[in-house]
């Protein structure tokens, strides 16, 4: 494969805005945000960013009562991801221009991803 | 100050192929706004990477789509190998790469006979349905299926194409060449097609780029981004240029595609000019441990499948970033100012495959 | 002005056969490589059990007491893999679809007709033929 590296940048809340900015001003694109559960109230945002197809990843680490700021005031696409994970994963991001408050998806369980399988319904398991 | 009605648009609606839902705010005929809703597809299969151990995983990542499937498939395996740093044979990447390129003549193919059933004209949709099956046919017999093929797996592909049936394909090409050109030359040249595309979804280059547009609609205003340049499978070995306009209106990404097409046949018969002989897949011992973003090119535009491995059979977390997940602001950017009778034209123009957004 | 640009298609289509096949009149047009249906040779079948693992649609279940092999075919996406880690290659891929029923349920069980297999005592003479 052509694709060399990922780097990886873990950056405190506080200066998860001024990151983003200097991507913008650098010429980036948002590509994607992605959480992920490491622990029961531990989660991880991983924003990427790419120009001439590299890319670059941007990571702060937060657990369900941090307020993230929302990154929609510079990259203006990006309110769909945030409400995919607010939805999905409980953690709370504030200031998103489009905020669909709990209604993009409609769902049975509260916080979809962020409950354990073994602890789904035991029709579903895998026989 | 004129009074705002709300309608209703989706999930259920005869030029909609999969159901997306969409709050129209009009004031007399005109959209001033639209709310996107979507959910009505969603299957959880990014949760089920905690019950299929990695390699089997492939098949679930297939069936996120049923257009798209062979480079979902493509793009997973991409995604693992990298991160367990495996070498796949180069044999291999040039099949995986005439599969990508059958998946997207295909995948136009359905999607301008769409926009045309869209517009009302089903002579043209049936038309271009009937150029596909040739495309079908192909790929059932050289992958194995018409729509899922479950061709790709870690570590190479698993069916092998001799050189007769490559033979074969490459005379056909010249039959698929000479149709669909036929069929484009209608959707582009015709006056009352011309009508009601030109000028309609204006999506201009610099909000394209801010919002994030991708594939044939970032194309179509003008943004450059086509991830085959980026030369992953055996794109680096092969010559070509991204198809690019500039007028941002549906007409101009419809021309996106249409030229599209006749540049999957060019790389084709460019992959059957060059494919080396040798093995197809390399064994594969381990597991995956560490993390990794692969970027293809799908027929709408960039996806991203994002993989996270911690060292056992299953993987920790896996994420699809589709393409119309990123076309979405977009869409909802080119509905404003435009009348009620123009909005599944401009929704069609997108090439909305929602089964991919909702996994 | 460029109008019924169409025209010449279309009356070209009228004037030819239909694309379109009469199925299940006429028989469906298959490839040698076309997944149709999973089938197992129950001469050869040890009843291991690794089918059952690999399935990712969890559609075949194995008895090793009851000597029974059981697919359930509305479940079964013939992608493929269990034919591919079968340790004695019993199963295989046919090319031609499961017939269509109008049953609810679809489930296929064989017995096993293999005298020797590794781990469990050699059927009762009875039991045996196939």
């Amino acid at each position: 494969m052509a694709e060399g590296e990922q780097p990886v940048n873990a950056v405190k809340l506080k200066e998860l805005l001024g990151e983003a900015e200097a991507y913008k001003e650098k010429g980036y694109r948002l590509v994607h945000i992605c959480c992920t559960k490491l622990a029961e109230n531990s989660f991880e945002l991983t924003y990427a960013f790419d120009k001439d197809y590299k890319l670059e990843n941007l990571r702060i680490t937060a657990a369900r009562e941090t307020e993230i700021p929302s990154v929609t005031k510079i990259f203006p696409g990006a309110f769909l991801y945030e409400n995919e994970i607010m939805e999905f994963f409980g953690v709370a991001i504030k200031g998103v221009s489009v905020d669909f408050k709990g209604h993009l998806y409609k769902k049975k369980v509260e916080y979809p991803f962020a409950v354990d399988t073994d602890k789904v319904d035991e029709s579903c398991k895998k026989g | 100050m004129q009074k705002r009605i709300v309608i209703p648009f989706g999930p259920q609606h005869p030029v909609l192929p999969e159901p997306i839902h969409l709050d129209l705010v009009l004031e007399d005929e005109r959209v001033v706004d639209a709310i996107p809703s979507i959910g009505y597809l969603h299957r959880g299969l990014e949760k089920l990477v905690d019950k299929r151990e990695f390699p089997e995983y492939v098949y679930v990542i297939e069936r996120t789509c049923g257009i798209c499937s062979f480079i979902h498939g493509l793009s997973y395996c991409q995604a693992v190998e990298e991160m367990m740093k495996i070498e796949v044979p180069e044999r291999a990447l040039f099949l995986r790469t005439i599969g990508s390129e059958y998946s997207r003549l295909h995948s136009h193919l359905l999607t301008l006979g769409c926009l045309a059933d869209g517009m009302g004209f089903e002579n043209l949709f049936m038309g271009f349905w009937r150029v596909r099956e040739r495309v079908l046919n192909r790929m059932e017999e050289s992958l194995g299926g018409r729509v899922i093929q479950g061709t790709c797996k870690v570590g190479g592909v698993r069916k092998d194409m001799d050189g007769e049936m490559l033979e074969r394909m490459k005379a056909e090409l010249d039959v698929l060449d000479k149709e669909m050109k036929e069929m484009t030359g209608v959707l582009l040249r015709d006056d009352a097609v011309k009508y009601r595309m030109k000028g309609i979804g204006v999506l201009p280059k610099k909000d394209a780029f801010e919002l994030g547009a991708v594939g044939p609609t970032g194309r179509g205003s003008g943004v450059r981004i086509d991830l085959r340049e980026r030369g992953y499978a055996a794109y680096g070995k092969i010559g070509f240029e991204p198809v690019l306009e500039t007028a941002g209106d549906c007409y101009a990404r419809t021309a996106v595609r249409c030229r599209e097409l006749l540049l999957s046949t060019r790389i084709i018969r460019q992959c059957i000019g060059k494919i080396p002989d040798g093995p197809i897949e390399t064994k594969v011992t381990g597991n995956p441990n560490g993390e990794y973003a692969s970027r293809v090119e799908q027929p709408r535009g960039e996806a991203v499948h994002y993989a996270k491995g911690d060292g056992g059979r299953y993987l920790k977390r896996f994420r699809i970033r589709t393409p119309t997940f990123a076309n979405i602001p977009s869409l909802v950017h080119m509905l404003k100012g435009y009348e009620l009778a123009d909005v599944p034209v401009i929704i069609m123009s997108i090439d909305p495959c929602i089964s991919c957004t909702e996994r | 002005m460029s109008l019924f640009r169409m025209a010449k298609t279309a009356l070209k289509n009228l004037a030819s056969k239909p694309a379109t096949q009469m199925y299940p009149a006429k028989p469906a047009r298959k490839f040698k490589s076309t997944r149709g249906r999973v089938e197992n040779d129950m001469d050869k079948c040890i009843l291991c059990g690794l089918c059952q693992r690999k399935c990712p649609c969890v559609a075949i279940r194995v008895d090793r007491d009851e000597r029974t092999w059981e697919i359930d075919r509305f479940r079964c996406v013939t992608c493929g893999c269990c034919v591919e880690v079968c340790p004695v290659k019993s199963l295989r891929m046919e090319n031609d679809y499961t017939k269509s029923t109008t049953e609810p349920k679809m489930k296929d069980s064989y017995k096993s007709t293999n005298p020797n297999i590794p781990g469990l005592k050699p059927a009762p003479q009875k039991k045996a033929k196939a």
